[in-house]
């Protein structure tokens, strides 16, 4: 591993411990300061039962949002710092981005690829709450198709990522 | 006071309630009897009335009018006297409610509400020449008028802070007016009695209004009336941006 | 016992116009002395949350008030007076309903209460029992939070000092002997407080939750009462506590005693005992179910003592025949509540009975809520005389609205004319010595079973059937009770502590129940409320009790005087031949 590979590394690491640290962030201040339910066998309970308390899973998309949102705005800084290694030297640059071909990188990137599609889909139905005035229900059965959009987007995506390094 | 700790719970039909305390990170254990059928108040009422009299909560008409009862019962920020425990649930946990600061065990300081409550001047103001007191005669307004049908189901506010407690963005001290204060601010909106709309929409498109929603629908899963406080968000935020009612 | 030693020396306070409640009658009280007034300064003080404790906040079916050039004051009147069975004051009753049209106005226009509304936008106004026309106003069937929501949200606008959790004790005087304020205990902290005040409006509500079975919030202990008298005001129909005929029975959870609306048996629902009659016909054939609060109440009570009533101690209301979609259209609110206790109206019977609702007596006033003691006002069901034997449906927020704003008026007025007084430091003493004496004793019983006794006393010799024996009966185990409050003993600090609060409940409850068994001893009759299960019959001149302390300390003798009521509107010769009678 060259040096600048070993400093690309090393952000990404930043930006991995950033992830893991403001999620603990987010689930602690939610144990603390918002009245949500806990996380108990009630509440699991509630959640399987079609109706109302399926809202509750709104919330939960609330703090996905935050944390995907972080993440890919650190990685996002990070992207940009290794893009424009360009123009400073395309050697460094071409040593850098063999990183992004390595297996334990691909696997970031599906991470990644959630974040972004979760992040992006669930953007796009808040808009949707609000010009079209989904409602409680609506709401959730629109984050629904959030979920499915980002998951089935993902497992597509796993396909062409990880393919080449699995198969 | 931790009482007869690790009895079976599930005999001779016992309930255990865990209450967290104003002492800081101290919970408390009680044993009552279960009775048929039992809301979360009944609980509270047998821990204080055969275990512990010191154990402070509030309550005051126990048929969900006067909204002074919300707690959290297991983390959902509800009326303790409208929440049942069911016949199969044998453990409940009782927390004060989120975001407000607590008085003693389940009592909160309700303030911080009140303060945002009062931000979007809550009362009717009427109009400069509008004709007021005990001898006016009261508005003419259609039933199936819009203004009406967009008030109607937003009234019947209790003021429980249930919505308060229960939105992720205001009980985590965001500096956010919260649900219920935004509910009330859209009625006096849409009220065509009243006449401080400007002020009221300058106060709810301000940095803590309406755009620190996050449709979450806490508030609205949470609210023992039925209302729709995200509604009424999301109305105020039409009005703001499309003008529309 | 000397100051210091248990409580601290009390912060003193001064205002102009100190209002004890703040419920529907405290708050109009309120804003009725802002609005005349707004330099002045008022103080609230309240046991619970301001605007969010007590019964305004509680009503279902509405407000009466003539609106509708159809309808008549007089007619109102009359439908008041006769459902008072001719025992009301009638210049109060007169104010109420020449006023009440105009306190809807303000709601509407300076409160910003939003009233349901007919086709035409006017306001729509729906039927009520007991009167000749539909003249109850409402929200929905929840009336109550929109007209205190409303209210409280003034209290932003207007600003008075609220003084929340803080329970008023006693009223003082200074040495001369008149009116200086009151002392008065926060609740949150402990501590004691005197309020020096020029005008004193004492609005706290009622006292029905002394019954065993009964539907007010929890803050209605009779303390406004038992000030009162303790303070030696005079008192009237202190005998007459309505008992709504279908209270919810849900076991031992305290959502027993709660509301079955009225609406329910207009709507044709049966009435069976645990036998499966429909016992109604044997007391009141024709209407049968239909028929008036205190008969069906007093019926199902009959019904339930004769051993007819279930185990739980009640009868079975049943409207599932209309079919249960029907059921759950026209009363969503009263199905959702019968469900919540594991029950169901809308398939088959519930368990009711009749459970205790308002008290019709209280302090002597005048129209401006004036007492006998000069800056002393009285509003809502604190005072007596306007519902007279039996309040009717809808009468109930209309007094607390009406005559809080009266008597916000008469303070704005009174306030300028007196001055501030210090009160006799021995007078306050011995008031904080008496609430705070539960706290210093180490042994003695708890409050809550004393309470327990007190609200089963009251329910079977002091209840919807009363008769000589059980009253004699009544009246000594109260002065038992009374002795025994005096050795409450109660753990913990001063700060939060329900177990004082409760004890310190009970000492007014007690107060007010000696006072009511002694006033149903008196009444050797039955009317409206009030039955003899030994005196069946009615007199044919209506008359009345007025009562005072004329001892000190809790038990204390009772000095009474009858008086006539006078007919200064109606008398029952004018109903003759009308519609109704």
């Amino acid at each position: 591993m060259s040096v600048a590979q070993f400093v690309f590394f090393c952000g990404f690491a930043l930006v991995a411990v950033a992830i893991v640290a403001f999620s603990v962030v987010v689930v602690r201040s939610a144990r603390r300061d918002d009245g949500g339910p806990f996380v108990s066998r009630s509440l699991v309970a509630r959640l399987a039962r079609p109706g109302r308390d399926r809202a509750e899973l709104q919330r939960w998309a609330f703090y996905l949002h935050r944390v995907s949102g972080l993440g890919l705005f650190a990685f996002l800084c990070l992207h940009v710092g290794d893009v424009s290694l360009y123009v400073i030297s395309r050697e460094i640059y071409d040593e850098v981005h063999q990183v992004y071909g390595s297996v334990p990188m691909r696997f970031a990137e599906v991470g990644l690829l959630f974040g972004l599609l979760f992040h992006t889909a669930n953007g796009l139905r808040l808009v949707a709450v609000d010009l079209v005035d989904l409602g409680l229900t609506g709401s959730t059965r629109a984050l629904y198709g959030v979920l499915g959009v980002s998951v089935v987007g993902t497992l597509a995506g796993a396909v062409f990522i990880l393919g080449p390094v699995i198969v | 006071m931790a009482d007869t700790a690790d009895a079976d719970t599930n005999a001779g039909g016992l309930v255990r309630v865990t209450v967290t305390r104003s002492v800081e990170g101290t919970r408390s254990e009680f044993l009552v009897a279960r009775i048929r059928p039992m809301t979360v108040l009944d609980a509270l009422l047998a821990v204080q009335r055969e275990h512990d009299p010191a154990l402070a909560f509030r309550f005051s008409c126990r048929v969900g009018m006067c909204g002074t009862c919300t707690v959290r019962v297991d983390g959902r920020s509800a009326l303790a006297c409208q929440t049942e425990i069911p016949a199969d649930t044998d453990r409940i946990r009782v927390d004060p409610l989120a975001g407000l600061p607590v008085v003693r065990d389940l009592i909160v300081d309700t303030g911080p509400f009140w303060q945002a409550w009062a931000s979007v001047r809550p009362y009717l103001v009427p109009g400069e020449d509008a004709d007021v007191g005990m001898d006016a005669e009261p508005a003419v307004i259609a039933p199936d008028s819009a203004e009406r049908r967009a008030i109607d189901p937003a009234l019947d506010c209790i003021g429980c802070a249930a919505c308060f407690s229960s939105c992720g963005i205001a009980s985590a001290h965001r500096d956010f007016v919260g649900p219920a204060a935004l509910n009330r601010a859209m009625v006096l909106v849409a009220d065509s009695r009243d006449s401080a709309t400007a002020e009221r929409l300058e106060v709810v498109g301000a940095e803590s209004g309406v755009d620190r929603c996050h449709y979450i629908y806490g508030c609205t899963a949470a609210c023992p009336k039925g209302l729709d406080p995200a509604r009424a968000i999301r109305r105020l935020r039409g009005r703001r941006f499309r003008g529309d009612r | 016992m000397a100051t210091g030693e248990v409580w601290r020396e009390p912060e003193v306070l001064d205002t102009d116009v100190a209002v004890v409640g703040s419920g529907g009658a405290g708050l109009m009280c309120v804003l009725h002395a802002l609005t005349a007034r707004p330099e002045l300064d008022v103080t609230v003080v309240s046991k619970g949350a301001v605007g969010r404790s007590g019964c305004t906040r509680m009503v279902q079916g509405g407000y009466n008030a003539v609106l509708d050039p159809d309808d008549s004051v007089d007619l109102h009147l009359r439908d008041t007076v006769q459902g008072g069975k001719f025992l009301n004051d009638q210049s109060l009753a007169r104010t109420l309903v020449d006023d009440a049209p105009r306190v809807i106005n303000e709601l509407e226009t300076r409160v910003g209460c939003f009233f349901d509304r007919r086709p035409d936008g006017r306001i729509h106004q729906k039927a009520f029992a007991g009167q000749a026309f539909d003249r109850t106003v409402h929200r929905g069937d929840l009336t109550g939070i929109e007209i205190m929501g409303r209210l409280r949200d003034q209290m932003f606008r207007l600003g008075p000092r609220e003084l929340e959790d803080v329970r008023a004790l006693d009223l003082v005087h200074d040495a001369e002997g008149e009116l200086a304020g009151l002392t008065a205990l926060n609740v949150r902290t402990g501590d004691p407080l005197v309020l020096r005040a020029r005008v004193v409006v004492v609005a706290t509500g009622g006292s029905a939750t002394m019954y065993r079975v009964a539907a007010p919030a929890r803050e209605k202990t009779g303390d406004g009462v038992a000030m009162c008298w303790r303070a030696g005001l005079p008192m009237r129909d202190m005998e007459m506590l309505q008992f709504h005929p279908t209270g919810l029975l849900a076991g031992k959870s305290r959502m027993t005693g709660a509301v079955l609306e009225e609406g329910l048996r207009g709507a044709g629902a049966h009435l069976y005992n645990a036998a499966g009659e429909r016992y109604m016909a044997r007391y009141d054939a024709e209407r049968m179910e239909r028929s008036t609060r205190d008969v069906v109440a007093r019926a199902g009570y009959l019904e339930i003592m004769a051993g007819r009533g279930t185990d739980e101690g009640g009868v079975l209301i049943d409207i599932s025949h209309l079919g249960s979609g029907e059921v759950e259209r026209c009363f969503p609110g009263m199905v959702a509540r019968t469900r919540q206790i594991e029950q169901d109206l809308a398939i088959g019977p519930v368990q009711v009975s009749p459970t205790a609702h308002f008290h019709m007596g209280g302090v002597l006033i005048d129209a401006d809520g004036r007492t006998d003691v000069d800056g002393l006002l009285v509003a809502g069901e604190d005072a007596g005389g306007t519902h007279g034997a039996n309040r009717l449906g809808g009468n109930g927020v209309a007094e607390s609205t009406v005559f809080g704003a009266r008597a916000g008026d008469t303070a704005a007025r009174l306030a300028r004319q007196r001055r501030l007084r210090t009160p006799e430091r021995t007078e306050v003493n011995a008031s904080l010595a008496r609430a705070y004496a539960p706290l210093t004793r180490s042994l003695g019983p708890w409050p809550f079973d004393l309470t327990r006794r007190l609200k089963e006393l009251m329910w079977r010799s002091v209840g919807v059937v009363r008769d000589g024996a059980s009253l004699e009966h009544a009246g000594k185990e109260l002065d038992a009770l009374a002795d025994e409050i005096e050795h409450i003993a109660v753990p913990g600090p001063p700060q939060v502590n329900f177990a004082w609060q409760e004890a310190l409940d009970l000492a007014n409850q007690v107060t007010v129940a000696r006072a009511m068994a002694h006033a149903a001893a008196w009444r050797t009759e039955t009317r409206g409320a009030h039955a003899r299960s030994d005196f069946p019959d009615t007199d044919a001149r209506p008359r009345y009790l007025v009562q005072r302390a004329a001892g000190d300390g809790p038990t204390g003798a009772i000095e009474s005087e009858v008086r006539d009521v006078e007919f200064s509107h109606l008398r029952p010769a004018d109903l003759d031949g009308r519609p109704g009678s």
